[in-house]
Order: C-alpha cells, then sequence, then structure tokens
C-alpha cells in the first residue's frame, strides 16, 4: 500500500454499499483511479466534510497497491478546492458538465496519467460554470481528449491515399477524412461538408462549433462502442448529422 | 459460508444476508437469536415483514408511502394544497415533516433525473406533478431536492417545466450546516452561503 497524493476531479460514483461509494476520479499524476469512499453517504467521517459530488474538484489522498491496478484504492481524505457552483445554475451547463466527465471516464486507462488532460478538463469545467452556450468549450474539450489518447483524427488530407482535395467523407474506423475516390469500398462513414473540416483544422477561430462537435461526437462514439448518453441533451436531433 | 448441515437454518441466514449491513456473522447470530425466541414472536415478525409489504402503498396523489390512498397528508384539508414541498424519496418527506414546519402538501418524485445512469424524466412522478399544478390552484412549489448534480438538474429541469405556469417556484436556503463549524465547510457550502447570506 503506498499513500498518494493529487489533484481530482470527480467523473462518476455508484453506491458501493449502504454506507460508501466507489468515486470515479481523474487525478492529475495518476490517471483514472477508482476508489472507495467509506462511510460517506451516513458523513459519519468527520474527514469528509460532506459526501463527494459529481464534477467536484479537490486534494485526494489514496491509499492504493498500483502494482494490482485492478483493486480499488480508498479515499482517505477527500478536500474540496474549487467550487463550480456556475455549472448548477443552467441545466445546459450541467448536462456539458456530465458529458465532458463521461467521454473521459470511457476513454482513459486506469493509473494511466494524463495532466495535459486533466489541466484541460478542469480548464473545461471552469469555463463551462459560466458559459451561455455549452458548445465551444465542450469541443475544445474534445480535440484535447482525443489529442491526448493519440486517437485525433486526421482532416487535412484523405488518410487512405495522401490527397488533400475532394475530402467528402469522415471515417471513425480510418481515423480521418477519405476522399470521393476511395469513399465508395467503406460502410463506415459519414458525410462532412466543407465548413466543418475548416472548424476541425482549426477549432479555436469558431464561434458556433456545432458541426465539429457532432463529427467529434461520432467519433468519441465509434471509440466507446456507444453513444454518450448526454449527446442527446447537447444536440438537437436536426443539429445532428447536419452536413455543412 | 453458511455451513451448518441444518437447512432451515442456512435458508435464513441467507435471507438475513441480504438485508442492508448484515453481513455472515451478523446473520448467524440473529438466526441463534431467532432460535432461542418463542414461536410466538417469530410469527409476529413474519407477520410483521408481510404486513409492509401487503399493506403499504404509493398515495396516487403525492406518492408518498401509506396504507390509506389518499394518504393522511393528501386528504388533510387543515393543510395548504396550495404549497407543494417536492422530494426525491419517501425518505425526505419524513425528514422535512419531523420538523413539524410544513403546512403545505408534498409530491415524491421517486428518485431524481440522472443521465450517466440513464434515469430521464419519464422515469419519475414529473407528469402527475405537473397535473396536480394544473388542476388544483397550486401557488408555490418548493423543490427541496437533494443538492447534487442530479439533485440540482432534476431541480432546474422542473423550474423550466413550471416556468410556463402561473405558480411561484423556490428551494430551501443552502449553504453552512447549522450546528457545525465554519473551518471544516467545503468551498462550496461558504459559497452558497456567502452568495445566498440573509440580512438579520
Ligand atoms: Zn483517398
Ligand atoms: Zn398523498
Amino acid at each position: 500500500m503506498s499513500l498518494i497524493r493529487d489533484q481530482a476531479v470527480v467523473l462518476g460514483r455508484l453506491d458501493y454499499s449502504e454506507t460508501s461509494q466507489v468515486i470515479v476520479l481523474l487525478t492529475r499524476e495518476h490517471g483514472k483511479v477508482r476508489a472507495i469512499a467509506k462511510g460517506i453517504k451516513r458523513g459519519t467521517k468527520q474527514r469528509f466534510a460532506a459526501a463527494i459530488d459529481l464534477l467536484e474538484l479537490g486534494s485526494v489522498v489514496l491509499s492504493a497497491r498500483q502494482d494490482r491496478p485492478h483493486t480499488l484504492a480508498n479515499i482517505t481524505e477527500w478536500k474540496q478546492t474549487r467550487s463550480l457552483l456556475g455549472l448548477r445554475e443552467k441545466l445546459h451547463r450541467l448536462h456539458a458538465g456530465q458529458y465532458v466527465a463521461e467521454i473521459t471516464a470511457a476513454l482513459t486507462e486506469d493509473w494511466d496519467p494524463h495532466a495535459v488532460m486533466y489541466d484541460a478538463l478542469v480548464h473545461a469545467l471552469v469555463v463551462l460554470g459560466d458559459a451561455d452556450t455549452p458548445l465551444p468549450a465542450v469541443t475544445a474539450y474534445q480535440q484535447k481528449l482525443l489529442d491526448e489518447i493519440g486517437s485525433w483524427p486526421r482532416f487535412d488530407a484523405c488518410v487512405l491515399c495522401g490527397r488533400m482535395d475532394e475530402l467528402t467523407h469522415f471515417s471513425s474506423f480510418e481515423g480521418g477524412m477519405i476522399c470521393r475516390h476511395c469513399e465508395p469500398t467503406h460502410i463506415e462513414k459519414r458525410e462532412v461538408g466543407p465548413i466543418t473540416r475548416a472548424m476541425l483544422i482549426d477549432i479555436s477561430t469558431t464561434n458556433d462549433p456545432t458541426p465539429a462537435f457532432d463529427l467529434l461526437d461520432y467519433h468519441i462514439s465509434h471509440l466507446m462502442g456507444r453513444a454518450p448518453k448526454l449527446s442527446e441533451a447537447l444536440l438537437t436531433k436536426t443539429q445532428r448529422g447536419h452536413v455543412r | 459460508m453458511n455451513d451448518h448441515p441444518i437447512q432451515s437454518l442456512n435458508e435464513l441466514q441467507t435471507q438475513l444476508q441480504k438485508l442492508p449491513g448484515i453481513g455472515p456473522r451478523s446473520a448467524e447470530r440473529v438466526a441463534f437469536h431467532l432460535l432461542r425466541e418463542s414461536r410466538d414472536y417469530a410469527a409476529q415478525l413474519a407477520g410483521a415483514i408481510l404486513a409492509i409489504k401487503d399493506r403499504i402503498i404509493h398515495c396516487r396523489t403525492c406518492y408518498n408511502l401509506t396504507e390509506v390512498d389518499p394518504c393522511s397528508i393528501c386528504s388533510n384539508a387543515s393543510r395548504d394544497h396550495g404549497e407543494i414541498w417536492v422530494v426525491e424519496q419517501p425518505k425526505d418527506l419524513l425528514a422535512l415533516e419531523a420538523t413539524g414546519l410544513i403546512h403545505g402538501v408534498y409530491h415524491v418524485l421517486m428518485g431524481h433525473i440522472a443521465p450517466l445512469e440513464g434515469v430521464g424524466p419519464g422515469d419519475l412522478t414529473i407528469d402527475a406533478l405537473l397535473d396536480r399544478v394544473r388542476a388544483d390552484n397550486v401557488r408555490e412549489v418548493i423543490l427541496a431536492l437533494n443538492p447534487t448534480i442530479e439533485g440540482d438538474g432534476t431541480a432546474l429541469h422542473l423550474q423550466s417545466l413550471l416556468a410556463e405556469r402561473d405558480v411561484r417556484v423556490s428551494r430551501p436556503a443552502r449553504g453552512l450546516a447549522v450546528g457545525t463549524q465554519l473551518e471544516y465547510a467545503t468551498v462550496s457550502m461558504l459559497e452558497s452561503a456567502i452568495r445566498g447570506r440573509a440580512p438579520m
């Protein structure tokens, strides 16, 4: 057993017994960790001033056996470090916060650190806490996450033949754009317009990233093996798959 | 785990172990305790367990647990039916009712919206709440949900639905817990308390 001190964001939690919960954390230096918080629901233990909530930011002390990554760690201390009350003021902020937590939990491995991703997640949550529209922060985070796990697709050329024009489709399986000539032999693909592709080449210049979010969500769904549960809350049916 | 050669004793221990907080050792202790008790007591215990299953239903108005429908709160004419306190679970209703401060009536949602767990608005008693607000001349709806991400999300969803109705929507104050020390409060508690400070 070793004691680990780190910063963490709560990605998920589920009841483990009457009095304890399993908390899924993204820690800054140690990656995703699943840990038991005992006595948390009754609030019996002083060291947890309150139950640990989803999307909370805090400093954590864990006792864990990293040599046995499949065993649960124990949370021995949790101190909330930053309040994100703004997230709770608007439903779209809460949905966006849960979306970024969901895709992070689904696409990261236990004990595989990604400090850049951690910082990006905290930044996304802070920005969302004050956001009128959630998609810019969410799309920026999708990009960081995919980049960090090595799954950022190629948008500047056909991933199959390398040509840089007539790029009409996107294939999640192939990991990027495919051209008009390569496209017919592929089943898993999605039509992508020039506006969307331009957005994905330079996300920072985009005001309304809806089509970029939609395409990255499509890619993320393939990587996760299912659609994120919060996708629907962030995108209306008419926005989804609309070619631009 | 239960390795007694006596099958009926094994069976009782297996059933007891399904109860919250009861492990193999406690199950064994309870089983042997019951074995020593009189047959009358065993019958009373079994009867009491069956009675809660047979008699307790959900009030069709507020979804509180009750033996009569409507429940004693909903059928009480001296309560203020224009004021509905919305809670997640019957246990929350009991906690509020124990204060003796609530003169209105309740509505139990039977949970909260939890998108990550696949619980949507349709899984709760939200439609019934909206029907009540429409039919019963309700003046105020107080969203007394847990101040968690899911509870707050559910409250925001209800707020958007109720915004179209001529009804006041409020929620209980949040912030510092009475009887505790400020230095142990979390950042969220402090921020809530600071923002929601009240004149005195
Ligand atoms: Zn090609
Ligand atoms: Zn009732």
